[in-house]
């Protein structure tokens, strides 16, 4: 939002945002989730029967231009490129016994299709989506009966098996909220005039002049889906094993700290973090709500008795609100 | 007023084998593989050393308990070895089936799977002399330099962090030991080690262990040699720095390299042996009876096969200053690599390039349809009967 505010007022302000973006706005995932589906499942069995996600269905046709016309700078087309991964895969199935079974590598394939795909290779932030995507296959080889390979032969059953194993293995939780890019790859931030729009784990050590942090436009209500971001009341799964491991470590004296003091912790360290990246200003950003309604959050000073120290500086006016023109809250 | 942002000050900190030795290897693996972090499509090499590694490592810690004894056979190592691969596998990392087996197929035909023959013979030939040596295990060195021709325009600091990983570190006593241990025998045949022992009695060795088959050497031209001598030479230094902070004296007289691979060579290594005793590219040539043996692919004698497998690089000041030296020149190129790519931020291939073409490598590699240097090569025509 922010990036398409800057463009469309023409402020020539460009955001480095590698993690903002939704995988369905990175082309270059899409062009090679496309390409990788056009390459192993040329009967289309995949797209015919198993993706039932519309955004993910649209978003792979809208490769077809690109998979038509795209040449490397070899002159080589990608259309034989996949017309060569189709021959082996028609072939081992008319032919191949299930002990001569052909194996195609996913992995093997994401390599292949680089030429064509440049921002893959050539910038950083495409470097940082080529390393989520082979970190995805790799991490799902570790379970994968199949070792992320595609099986071929005239046992159609297995080869259908393996397909499915890509994309329920590999496509969706790639396309999903949980596979996120690495942002230790990033070994330093851009220096130009770049609008930097980073997570606060990738602000440690760093500092700005001026610093903008949000710290409560995702906690309009007071509602336990988000209360262990702002302010902890049970135990979710992470501290749940925790506890349970401390109880095996009898060296470590825990004293008075209740089982929900780290959770309370790890928030203010990380809201430190945040706020001490500033050199000159600080910014805080927010919604008016989660003041008005006083919903419990440490970014906004809360502590852990349910004391907030920060509400007489906000009834003394201490605060600059700003509105954004869209702005009903 | 607001001040301008200033550049972040970071220290780099660089591995000595992931960064450094991979650098040198290649610059575009070396971005997408270790600071890229992305998989290789068939980690056959890097399994293996992974795997050696590891076999050396429990066969360590199983002798240590007492769960392995001395003479071993196949069936006390293979246990070994399987555990070993399960871990790998955890960790992404696949065997290859044609060199290694799970099943008991591996001791039907002890010739045909090398990795579980290997991992046997490293440690039944190795482990008995090596094992109770050994006072530390995969030690974490580390230690700051200064950054050489530091320019504050490129440079991300005046200094960097040099670390490592060293497999063993061995306390050696020889009023303890007698001289039927090999790894002593070995030391002690090298001149200037004999010097240096001549006046200690206890000293400790830094060993290193490697997948690999002895590299090629003539007149000390080959890189993979140079670089081992560098790599082995700085674990002796950052040793040197981290007794000196604990305040241990015994002093570190030698660093030894194993080359496992040896101890098992396959039928390519055999003729490899022989071609370079034919044409002087070993310091460790085979005489005529172990050429006849491996003209007819057999193995040769163990004798000479232990010789080949073990090199000895006594600690020498000079020899270490420049080690550190050369070491020194590969981080300001890496610097100068990042620094070119984040002023673009696009052409990041270009700013890796400049790679020695080497057929072994580059032929199989996920990157050469990308790699500046290989497209080079192919459109010279020279790769046209390979591609």
């Amino acid at each position: 939002m922010i990036s398409e505010y800057l463009d469309e007022n023409k402020t020539g302000i460009v955001v480095h945002n590698p993690r903002g973006k939704s995988k369905h706005e990175i082309e270059c995932i899409i062009k090679t989730i496309a390409v990788l589906l056009k390459s192993v499942d040329p009967g289309g069995f995949l797209y015919d029967e198993e993706i039932k996600n519309i955004e993910l269905k649209k978003s792979i046709d809208r490769q077809d231009d690109f998979i038509e016309n795209a040449i490397n700078s070899d002159g080589e087309y990608l259309v034989d490129f996949i017309n060569k991964y189709n021959k082996i895969i028609n072939y081992a199935l008319e032919n191949n016994s299930e002990e001569e079974k052909e194996e195609v590598s996913i992995i093997e394939i994401v390599y292949g299709i680089l030429p064509w795909i440049p921002e893959l290779y050539d910038e950083i932030d495409g470097l940082s989506y080529c390393e989520l995507i082979t970190r995805v296959i790799s991490q799902h080889s570790i379970v994968d009966r199949f070792k992320t390979k595609i099986l071929v032969s005239k046992n159609e059953k297995e080869y259908q098996k393996s397909l499915k194993n890509m994309y329920y293995g590999v496509i969706l939780p790639l396309m999903g909220p949980k596979s996120k890019i690495n942002e230790d790859l990033y070994k330093t931030i851009p220096q130009e005039n770049l609008l930097n729009i980073m997570t606060i784990h990738q602000s440690k050590g760093l500092e700005f002049p001026i610093t903008i942090v949000d710290v409560s436009s995702d906690f309009k209500r007071n509602h336990n889906m988000q209360r262990k971001m702002r302010y902890p009341k049970e135990y979710d799964d992470v501290s749940t094993i925790e506890n349970f491991l401390r109880k095996m470590i009898p060296d470590i004296d825990w004293g008075d700290r209740s089982g929900l003091d780290p959770l309370f912790d790890d928030l203010i360290r990380k809201y430190f973090v945040a706020f001490s990246r500033a050199q000159d200003i600080l910014i805080l950003v927010g919604t008016k709500t989660s003041i008005s309604k006083k919903i419990k959050c440490i970014s906004l000073g809360w502590d852990r008795d349910e004391n907030w120290k920060f509400e007489s500086n906000y009834k003394n006016s201490k605060i600059v609100m700003l509105r954004s023109q869209n702005d009903t809250d | 007023m607001i001040q301008t942002k200033s550049k972040p000050y970071v220290i780099p900190e660089y591995s000595l084998t992931g960064d450094l030795l991979s650098f040198l290897t290649c610059r575009l693996q070396y971005r997408f593989y270790n600071m890229g972090k992305m998989p290789l499509s068939e980690p056959v090499q890097l399994w293996f050393g992974e795997f050696i590694h590891g076999v050396m490592e429990q066969g360590f810690l199983k002798w240590k308990a007492g769960e392995l004894k001395f003479p071993c056979e196949f069936d006390d190592v293979e246990p070994i070895s399987e555990e070993v691969a399960h871990h790998l596998e955890a960790r992404g990392l696949h065997p290859n089936l044609k060199i290694f087996s799970y099943k008991k197929k591996a001791k039907r035909d002890l010739t045909k799977y090398l990795a579980n023959r290997r991992a046997f013979e490293s440690i039944r030939i190795w482990g008995p002399d090596l094992y109770p040596l050994i006072s530390k295990n995969e030690i974490r060195l580390k230690n700051m330099r200064e950054m050489k021709n530091y320019q504050p325009d490129i440079n991300r600091s005046q200094y960097y962090t040099i670390t490592g990983v060293a497999d063993v570190i061995t306390s050696i006593d020889l009023n303890k030991l007698g001289d039927d241990n090999k790894i002593v025998k070995f030391l002690k045949n090298n001149e200037r080690i004999n010097e240096l022992i001549a006046s200690e009695e206890e000293f400790e060795i830094v060993v290193d262990y490697k997948g690999m088959s002895r590299p090629l050497y003539n007149n000390e031209s080959s890189s993979t040699w140079i670089q081992h001598r560098w790599q082995i030479d700085t674990y002796m230094w950052l040793r040197k720095m981290q007794s000196q902070s604990e305040g241990i004296k015994t002093p570190i007289i030698a660093g030894v390299l194993l080359y496992l691979n040896e101890l098992y060579p396959s039928k390519d290594d055999l003729i490899d042996i022989i071609e370079q005793t034919k044409n002087f590219d070993t310091d460790v040539p085979a005489d005529d009876h172990n050429i006849e043996l491996m003209s007819h692919k057999k193995q040769p004698e163990q004798e000479y096969k232990i010789e080949r497998s073990i090199r000895v690089v006594p600690y020498d000041e000079d020899k270490i200053k420049e080690s550190l030296s050369r070491f020194d020149d590969v981080v300001s190129e890496i610097e100068e690599c990042i620094h070119n790519e984040n002023s673009s931020f696009k052409n990041v291939s270009k700013q890796w390039s400049g790679n020695e073409f080497k057929r072994e490598r580059c032929v199989a590699c996920d990157l050469k349809n990308i790699c500046e240097d290989y497209s080079k090569e192919k459109n010279e025509n020279r790769l046209c009967k390979f591609d």
